[in-house]
């Protein structure tokens, strides 16, 4: 693991000091948690570490490119897209209010224009701002950097898309920073957002990484499943990234009791901290099966099916008691009418 | 139907695969049909009438909520996923699914058209929010060309008599990123729009003086009036509870038709009827009828009232809850959760 992986695993885990166990919640009182409290540790110790690390493997990834489209560019770009994915599984916050996965995330990457874009040969921020979305980020890099042989335009080329992803990841880690700032009120106001965005972010995970492959896979007859990340082999490293980060908002891990306002309280201790228990339980039970269904490095079709099944039924039980429990009104809800 | 049929239905479909017949009676009218099962999973299918109850005849598991249905000359069925959508699908029982993906920067609104050998369906462009009319192959469900809807959240679609489409922009400002959530209602901007069908040129767009009402649904009378159901969205939940559920059209102009009582705000589908219009006041637990110059005709109760259709001698098709109402007559269909809409097959 390198350092800053390892550094990120520690930022991310429950913090250390402890008054008591959660873990033997039915003897121990699980403080009741403020909406503005939980949005306040998911900040603390999700998306700034998140954003943070994104932004220094971004800037890796712009050195390494700065060095040619190298064995050394694929590493720093896979560990970029994992910094990304695991950052933009919940798509929160600046995320959101900068749509950052419409800049730097936009698939699939159109041929054409990324030839277009390369003949372009943009340089700086502002010639970037004149490419379109499907011509730009990890996808057009990954374009790029699996050819057989990128040419040096092409290659300054990805340096320039290296250099956008970073100047994008920036922005968040201050649109974060900012966000930590903020009023109370305005801080409580983001938790109906933040339920919302894990409830969309299982269904990006079950339908984008797992269901509409399987189908187009499907309708190929027999030829492999069309994942959107086949040309670096990063899919299966991508769905653990973005599984990862909807896990550790809902599944309590550590031993103790998460302080409010300083750690990240999961949805299942937000839960308990209110009594519901049982369907803390429930909760914490469907997440795990998922957890179990999306364990296998390199799943196979019938493993991954089963994953989506989960997910589903994950979602299921978030919006239909999870959301309403937590006073959420969900706007990816499958009860509403239209 | 009988609840094990049901169950035996859900369980034997496997994500996107059709499920073996189900129903072995023979089954007199047969309806195009969504629901969602106790367990929270999502199927379009086929449904028969046989002993006096509901029977699933066929069905696919679907993986997000469907919400549009079109069944096709040739038996095969069209379904829309329900906006923000990222998928439509041809499926007949039997034959492979043709399944058709959303383009990248566009989302699908929920219904889909059939006129002149081409398929509409409204979609929105992620980017910019804008409403738009996509041509489709009526055969590969490939995209021909696309055409402003001159407004945004666009969403059901209707041939008029000249040939001329109808849109109604329903007006409600979203983010398909942010799901389903309401965006500044205070921007609403909802429209009927007229466009010419081989080019897309808008022949003329109407507007209601209150823009909190969404207008969604469409039907035309043979008169050649035609009745679009409303959803509300104002602030104020006395205006939203209270506020009218249709508004007619006569080519001319777009006006209100009567409302005595509240119906909750909320229309979910409209169908057209000898006298007039019958629209699924959903939130009011019942259906509201009106004659073809928008005169009230009343109100007849229905739990969850929603999907409608009409049949050839004339009778009315409503969804409710665990049953259907046909033609004034209830028949058991527990353990099917249906979806907005539904169509009676093309015979």
């Amino acid at each position: 693991m390198k350092r800053r992986d390892l550094l990120l695993a520690l930022s991310l885990a429950p913090a250390a000091p402890a008054l008591r166990a959660q873990g033997d919640w039915r003897r121990v009182a699980v403080p009741l948690y403020t909406p503005a409290q939980a949005v306040r540790g998911v900040l603390a110790q999700s998306y700034l570490p998140r954003a943070r690390v994104l932004a220094e493997s971004a800037a890796d990834l712009a050195a390494a490119l700065a060095q040619g489209c190298s064995a050394g560019a694929r590493e720093a770009w896979r560990a970029a897209l994992r910094h990304w994915a695991g950052l933009e599984a919940v798509a929160f916050g600046p995320l959101l209010t900068r749509r950052s996965a419409r800049r730097v995330d936009f698939q699939p990457v159109r041929p054409a224009l990324l030839d277009k874009a390369i003949e372009r040969a943009p340089q700086g921020e502002a010639d970037m701002e004149q490419i379109g979305s499907a011509a730009k980020g990890f996808a057009a890099l990954e374009a790029i950097l699996w050819r057989a042989r990128p040419d040096a335009a092409a290659c300054r080329y990805a340096l320039e898309l290296a250099r956008d992803i970073e100047r994008e990841s920036r922005a968040l880690v201050e649109g974060f920073v900012d966000l930590q700032r903020a009023e109370d009120d305005v801080v409580a106001h983001l938790f109906g957002e933040l339920l919302n965005q894990w409830i969309g972010g299982l269904d990006r995970l079950r339908l984008q990484g797992i269901v509409r492959p399987l189908l187009e896979g499907r309708q190929r007859h027999g030829r492999p499943p069309a994942f959107p990340r086949a040309a670096s082999g990063s899919d299966a490293m991508e769905r653990r990234a973005r599984w990862q980060a909807l896990r550790e908002l809902v599944l309590f891990e550590g031993g103790v009791v998460p302080r409010p306002g300083q750690d990240r309280v999961p949805f299942e201790t937000i839960l308990r901290g209110r009594g519901l228990n049982p369907l803390a339980d429930r909760l914490r039970a469907a997440a795990l099966a998922a957890d179990t269904a999306l364990a296998p490095a390199e799943p196979d079709a019938g493993r991954l099916e089963r994953a989506a099944r989960r997910l589903a039924s994950l979602r299921s039980l978030a919006e239909a008691e999870l959301a309403p429990a937590l006073d959420v009104r969900v706007g990816f809800s499958d009860a509403d009418g239209d | 139907m009988r609840r094990r049929h049901w169950l035996c239905a859900a369980g034997s479909v496997l994500l996107g695969a059709p499920a073996a017949g189900v129903a072995r009676q023979a089954t007199a009218a047969l309806l195009a049909a969504a629901w969602d099962d106790d367990a929270g999973r999502h199927h379009a299918g086929w449904l028969g009438v046989a002993g006096g109850g509901l029977q699933v005849t066929h069905a696919i598991e679907l993986p997000t909520r469907a919400h549009g249905l079109l069944p096709q000359p040739d038996g095969s069925l069209l379904v829309v996923s329900r906006r923000p959508g990222q998928w439509m699908l041809r499926w007949q029982p039997g034959r492979p699914v043709q399944w058709q993906w959303s383009e990248p920067a566009r989302r699908f609104c929920g219904h889909v058209l059939a006129a002149d050998g081409v398929l509409f369906t409204t979609e929105t462009d992620v980017d910019s929010g804008a409403g738009l009319l996509v041509k489709r192959d009526g055969r590969s469900l490939a995209r021909l060309a696309e055409w402003p809807t001159h407004g945004s959240d666009p969403h059901a679609m209707l041939v008029d008599a000249d040939g001329s489409l109808l849109v109604a922009n329903g007006g409600v400002p979203s983010q398909p990123e942010r799901g389903r959530v309401k965006l500044a209602l205070e921007q609403m901007d909802s429209s009927l729009v007229r466009l010419e069908a081989r080019s897309g040129e808008v022949r003329g767009q109407w507007r209601l003086d209150d823009q909190r009402l969404s207008l969604r649904h469409l039907a035309r009378h043979p008169s050649g009036t035609v009745g679009v159901a409303l959803q509300a969205e104002h602030d104020d939940v006395d205006a939203r509870l209270g506020a009218s559920l249709l508004a007619l059209f006569d080519g001319t102009d777009l006006r209100l038709a009567e409302q005595p009582r509240p119906l909750a705000g909320y229309g979910g589908d409209i169908v057209a009827t000898e006298r007039g219009f019958v629209v699924a006041a959903t939130r009011a637990a019942g259906l509201a009828d009106w004659n073809v110059q928008g005169h009230w005709q009343g109100f007849t109760e229905l739990d969850e009232a929603c999907a409608l259709a009409r049949d050839a001698q004339g009778r009315v098709w409503a969804a409710g809850r665990g049953a259907i109402r046909r033609g004034g007559h209830d028949h058991p269909a527990a353990g099917l959760r249906f979806d907005n809409h539904w169509a009676l097959a093309r015979r």
